[in-house]
């Protein structure tokens, strides 16, 4: 098979993954190639909006596991092939200098071994570093059930390393991958992440710390939809993750089917129900949201009509208007309409000088949400204030929600009830 | 009798210390210019330009009316303002320095902006309610925006002389601020980039291109080739979603793209 083929097959056979970031790493070429930004740099974005920073590749896919939402599981009848480590490295360089990409994102089917297949990965990176001083960011997966020499081996050429744990509780795994074990992979993200803990503590004898370690961290990935597991169980693994394992994102991918299997629905994911959950996960690491603020009240899925910023106001009518000339910034981020950049602009600018309705838009704010739930020098906006509209609260979920308000003034049902509902005796991971 | 107000038009030469000299001499002259238009070669506006210099001038009723030229020479007072003002508010160079990049007709905010910046700045100088410093932070955040996303889409060929080189025409003049990146990126690899709306090059691999090492754009290419395949393999139809790519990568963007740009890329929206 050619390379045109290899590459085909086995960056179709990658897309499914959701993670493309190259950031959170700092390196330069010295007298190489390649350097990194700690923020990341897009280099071009797909059909669906999604940004290519990497040049994102299977090194094989063929696989010795069956799991039932993979287009590469066993059983499936597709042409299989693998990429030697010369490709890939030459592939790499060529694409860098071009400026096509930021660096590898290596992943693999499990051909053999989990040790010999975690080694080819490991020396792929390990050859670009070392015989070409590549210095581009290296994203490696870590195959399920290596050990840890062959996991802190990895660490030490990659920027980044993830493990995706693709469904949110031990049941559902059994089910749909029984070959797979959420607690080996979250095992092995314990481990990494107190390696990189070990090398920061300080040695009279040899600073490890300086020594590049998965600068990046480690990231995951969770399937929506191909489970019945609720968006609650999802968002208390992801906080767990962040909190516990200290991973720097968790990706969300609404399940698309693939190859016909019985145990999975017959339909893709609402592509709503990811963007609701990232922007829940935005809520818990960058607005001081905890998992009750988004999900009260025993509810287990998110409001697909509604983001959960809003969702969370609407319910909490006894915490608004804000008064923007006078709250706190946590009280500010807590607006919708008002993202973090918009909440420190208010505090720039009235420190400076007055703040006005008018002077709102230039500074970010987008009054079409945030008029409902402000006021400004102690006065609201006409009719679009809060407590106009509190008499009706239909009528304003109607207002700020993505549905056509309908004749009953009640939203519509998500379209996908059966799998967002919490079905019984699910087993999430411990911790 | 209707006073007549003199018109005088302050010219400099379009450099950077050109326009913190003209910044300085506002400044200690005490004028409050109303409206500058900014004329560059690569982008004339005004007819009447002198169109070997670059310069700035007073305008009224969008006419040029004017009844005195006064050129501003580069003086130390350009430097001794950009040590005031690194002294009384750091923070404020910067922005001055890409809202002067962005091109756009900015000095008249930017007097302003450098006046409140001497004053003592503090929280007035990110202020977005003041039109003058929401002017500046505009440009200069345009300046960035565009460093930003050249960083990834400008795409390099190699050359017939060993030096990748890439060839673009921003609206911005970020050709030099995008050196620092790509020195660290290419290390050892000799690059040019050739911004052609301003016949600039910036690089390490000399900036004199010939005929002999442009290299020929219409030789197969085998890198480019596999990008675009391996740029079609990432597509997901069940996902598509081309607003949100053209949000992210605007049209004007996709002549240099060879994934999109192609007979065979994807096509309009």
């Amino acid at each position: 098979m050619d390379l045109q083929e290899k590459l085909s097959i086995l960056a179709g056979a990658a897309k499914y993954d959701a993670s493309c970031a190259s950031s959170g790493s700092s390196r330069s070429s010295k007298g190489g190639l390649g350097a990194t930004l700690p923020s990341g740099v897009c280099h071009s974005w797909t059909g669906d909006g999604r940004c290519v920073s990497l040049l994102k590749i299977l090194y094989s896919n063929v696989c010795r596991l069956d799991c039932a939402y993979c287009v590469n599981r066993a059983s499936n009848d597709i042409r299989r092939t693998s990429f030697t480590t010369d490709e890939i490295v030459s592939l790499t360089l060529s694409f860098y200098r071009r400026n096509y990409i930021e660096g590898l994102f290596l992943s693999s089917g499990i051909f053999s071994d989990p040790d010999i297949v975690m080694a080819r990965l490991t020396d792929t990176a390990r050859r670009l570093r070392i015989d070409h001083g590549f210095q581009g960011y290296i994203h490696l997966k870590t195959i399920p059930g290596s050990g840890e020499r062959a996991l802190r081996e990895a660490a030490r050429w990659a920027d980044r390393l993830s493990a995706n744990i693709e469904l949110p509780t031990e049941s559902s795994l059994r089910t749909l991958a029984p070959q797979k074990s959420g607690a080996e992979i979250i095992d092995s993200m314990r481990f990494l992440k107190n390696s990189v803990a070990e090398r920061m503590k300080p040695s009279p004898f040899f600073t490890s710390a300086k020594l590049p370690f998965m600068p990046a961290g480690q990231s995951t990935q969770l399937i929506i939809g191909a489970s019945q597991d609720s968006d609650a169980t999802i968002l208390r693994l992801a906080n767990s993750l962040y909190g516990k394992m200290k991973l720097k994102r968790v990706y969300y991918s609404a399940y698309m089917p693939v190859s016909p299997d019985a145990r999975l629905p017959r339909e893709s994911a609402p592509l709503a129900r990811e963007h609701r959950l990232y922007q829940a996960d935005w809520l818990l690491r960058f607005y001081k949201f905890s998992i009750d603020d988004i999900l009260e009240s025993q509810e287990s899925k998110l409001d697909l009509d509604i983001d959960p910023k809003t969702a969370w106001a609407l319910r909490h009518p006894e915490f608004f208007p804000v008064e923007l000339c006078k709250a706190e910034f946590e009280k500010i981020l807590r607006v919708p309409g008002i993202g973090v950049i918009g909440a420190q602009r208010i505090l720039s600018a009235r420190r400076a000088s007055h703040l006005s309705w008018e002077s709102l838009p230039k500074l970010g704010v987008s009054l079409k949400r945030a008029a409902y739930f402000i006021t400004v020098n102690g006065k609201s906006r006409g009719a679009a204030g809060f407590a106009a509209c509190r008499s009706d609260p239909l009528a304003l979920r109607g207002f700020l929600s993505n549905e056509k308000p309908r004749k009953s003034g009640h939203p519509v049902k998500p379209k996908d009830e059966r799998i967002l509902e919490n079905p019984p005796g699910q087993m999430e991971f411990a911790f | 009798m209707e006073k007549h107000e003199t018109r005088i038009a302050l010219q400099y030469d379009n450099s950077l210390p050109g326009f913190f000299s003209l910044l300085d001499f506002c400044l200690s002259a005490g004028v409050r210019p109303r409206t500058f238009i900014r004329v560059l070669p690569h982008r004339p506006r005004a007819p009447a330009a002198d169109q070997g210099e670059l310069f700035a001038c007073a305008e009224r009723d969008g006419r040029f009316g004017i009844d005195e030229t006064l050129h501003v020479p580069i003086t130390d007072g350009s430097a001794r303002l950009i040590e005031s003002i690194e002294r009384s508010h750091g923070p404020a160079l910067p922005e001055l320095k890409y809202a002067f990049l962005s091109e756009t007709p900015i000095e008249a905010h930017a007097v302003e902006f450098a006046r409140k910046a001497l004053e003592g700045g503090g929280s007035s100088m990110s202020d977005e309610s003041d039109p003058d410093v929401k002017a500046v932070l505009a440009a200069a955040r345009k300046t960035r925006k565009e460093i930003h996303c050249f960083l990834g889409l400008l795409r390099f060929e190699p050359g017939s002389d060993d030096c990748f080189q890439a060839r673009f025409e921003p609206d911005c003049d970020i050709a030099e601020e995008l050196l620092p990146h790509f020195k660290r990126r290419f290390g050892s690899t000799l690059f040019r980039i050739i911004d052609m709306r301003r016949d600039k090059m910036v690089g390490t691999g000399g900036t004199h291109v010939t005929a002999s090492n442009q290299g020929n754009p219409e030789a197969p290419d085998r890198d480019v080739d596999l990008w675009k395949l391996y740029y079609a393999s990432t597509e997901n139809p069940d996902r598509a979603n081309p607003k949100l790519r053209l949000m992210h990568m605007p049209r004007r963007y996709w002549r240099y793209l060879p994934e999109v740009n192609e007979p065979h890329g994807p096509s309009e929206p």
